[in-house]
């Protein structure tokens, strides 16, 4: 990379071009594709944290042994797989499901299944904060092992999850760059296309502009959404 | 009416198995505030959870109003629990629900649960504990007692017969302590209640309990009236916790095996502190005794404990003062031969306190 060469005046007139044409939408896609990326990674992540916490060995409604190693086999295993070995690993069940494994949309796929083990265990680690002198207190009320999550350890750890899935959006919102390398869509494809292979470095500075506050967005309403729902401080 | 039967409790741990529990057997009759003290480690908590299955004992059984909870179905123990409820030294409320919504708790378990029937119900309770302007606020803006008295509202809400103290008042300053206990006394006899408390304080006992068990080591080492245990302690753990100054060993006792002249009083309920006894006793009958050592405690209103008092003179005297202080109501005369050498061991260790002042 060159700076003398990447910021003349006409190769920002050009950039501030670029930025004009094409940020808005792909901001907009990226957004997009986080947010729902994110949406479908709790709603698979959440029941299997709960399924983690209550099914363990002392949880308050043991499974069976292997069924429990299995899951955490699987989980372990997504976790490790590198995200962007991950996006053509799942090509074929993102044909599956979008019919194309290029574009916007089909990069939610890949997001979704690389988030909702990580989001599995986010949620684990929240359900797993809640006291278990307030699980016994439930328990010595008679509740059922399902009642006991439903009314007591997820409404107490609400600020903890609203945390724990801030950070996941801003982790997914980090992963749609990459998926931007293979053919999904968003201000991250825009960096590697055109602000990176082209060598309009002046519009990949933009871009990571874009993402900083993009994450100090999310960043901000989950931090406020959690503490606006944690009761434990006083006001 | 509560029998725990033969209770055995034995715990598996990394380095082999623990008998939290040995052979508890003890009645619990409707209506009791029945006293569980022993010190942290004798198996309290244990046997408490084994009232209502949160722990199952290894052997024996719960009977509760004769019907067996160890041959229940977690499904039927569940309806148990709601008419056997429980609170806790910690309050173990749910930090991200008001206070109306704590109370609501248990009743939202329930199959038939209506929200505006359970909200009335939680109102009538927030009444009941004394904090009706509470049902918004969030438990980290209560106080202790506070938190303690919606835990006994919430405790209360499915209507049950039997409440469970787990060291409910541990965590509570001596006057919130003693006003959370007058609540819970007031819930007995307004509710017709049984409660079942648990602690290492013997005052909490003193202050409310009718009857009560030792534990010690996982077995009950004595149990009774709270009067007659607090009278005359017979087991050692007993003495210790009824008398805590003796733990220390600091038992000089013996320091006259020689004055045989004494009498050891004991109180059974007198109203002995509106009445100078030994003065009275130099008066009417001209003996001087002199207080060797003391120990009283008022329960209800009323004089429990022992005095040992030293005779000066001869026999004579000493059958004049025994014939005196037999007179007495409400109060025993032992000479001091007649008890166990190590009851007076300990017993003599105790230096007076106030209220032996008094007398």
């Amino acid at each position: 990379m060159n700076f003398a060469t990447a910021f003349t005046p006409e190769k920002l007139q050009e950039a501030w071009e670029i930025i004009q044409r094409d940020f808005l939408r792909e901001t907009w896609a990226t957004v997009y594709v986080t947010v729902l990326a994110t949406l479908f990674a709790i709603i698979i992540g959440l029941p299997l944290g709960c399924i983690l916490v209550m099914g363990d060995a002392k949880g308050i409604r043991p499974l069976p042994a292997w069924l429990m190693k299995t899951l955490n086999v699987i989980i372990n295993f997504l976790r490790s797989v590198p995200f962007l070995i991950l996006i053509v690993m799942v090509i074929p069940l993102t044909r599956l499901i979008v019919g194309t494994s290029v574009g916007t949309v089909a990069s939610i796929v890949p997001l979704v299944v690389a988030a909702f083990p990580f989001v599995a265990r986010l949620v684990e680690g929240s359900l797993r904060e809640v006291s278990p002198n307030v699980i016994e207190t439930a328990q010595s009320m008679g509740a059922t092992p399902m009642q006991i999550l439903l009314h007591v350890m997820l409404p107490e750890s609400v600020p903890s999850l609203i945390t724990n899935f801030t950070l996941a959006i801003t982790t997914i919102l980090g992963y749609t760059a990459m998926s931007g390398a293979i053919g999904g869509g968003g201000i991250g494809k825009t960096a590697i296309t055109i602000g990176y292979q082209r060598y309009r470095y002046a519009v990949l500075y933009a871009c990571v502009i874009v993402l900083v506050i993009l994450v100090q967005l999310f960043q901000s309403i989950g931090t406020w959404l959690a503490r606006k729902a944690d009761k434990r401080l006083k006001q | 009416m509560i029998e725990l039967k033969n209770i055995s409790k034995s715990f598996v741990t990394s380095s082999g198995a623990v008998d939290a529990l040995r052979n508890v057997t003890l009645t619990i009759r409707d209506g009791d505030i029945y006293g569980i003290i022993g010190m942290s480690g004798a198996g309290k908590s244990t046997l408490v959870r084994c009232i209502n299955m949160l722990e199952r004992p290894t052997t024996g059984d719960v009977l509760l109003d004769g019907r067996s909870l160890v041959s229940m179905s977690e499904r039927e123990l569940r309806e148990v629990r709601r008419k056997v409820t429980m609170i806790f030294q910690g309050f173990n409320l749910l930090m991200q629900r008001n206070c109306l919504q704590n109370i609501m708790l248990p009743l939202m378990l329930q199959k038939d649960y209506q929200k505006d029937k359970a909200k009335a119900r939680a109102e009538e309770l927030l009444n009941v504990v004394g904090l009706p302007d509470k049902a918004k606020a969030y438990p980290a803006q209560l106080s202790g007692g506070q938190q303690q008295r919606i835990a006994i509202a919430r405790a209360l809400a499915t209507d049950p017969k039997v409440l469970l103290c787990d060291e409910a008042t541990s965590a509570l300053d001596p006057k919130t302590t003693h006003q959370i206990l007058e609540l819970i006394r007031e819930i007995n006899q307004r509710l017709g209640l049984t409660v079942i408390v648990i602690t290492h304080q013997m005052s909490v006992v003193q202050e409310i309990c009718n009857r009560v068990a030792i534990l010690e080591n996982g077995s009950v080492v004595e149990e009774g009236d709270v009067a007659q245990v607090f009278t005359d302690p017979q087991a050692f753990a007993t003495q210790t916790l009824v008398y805590p100054e003796m733990a220390d060993g600091s038992a000089s006792l013996v320091a006259d095996k020689t004055a045989t002249q004494r009498i050891r009083l004991i109180f059974n309920g007198s109203e002995a502190a509106s009445q100078p006894l030994l003065a009275q006793m130099a008066i009417d009958c001209g003996v001087l005794a002199s207080v060797h050592n003391a120990s009283m405690r008022t329960v209800g209103g009323r004089m429990y404990g022992y005095m040992l008092i030293e005779i000066p003179g001869g026999p004579e005297e000493m059958s004049r003062a025994v014939s005196y202080l037999r007179k007495q109501p409400l109060v025993s005369v032992q000479t001091v031969g007649r008890y166990p050498a190590q009851g007076e061991a300990a017993a003599s260790a105790a230096p007076s306190s106030e209220e032996g002042g008094a007398l």
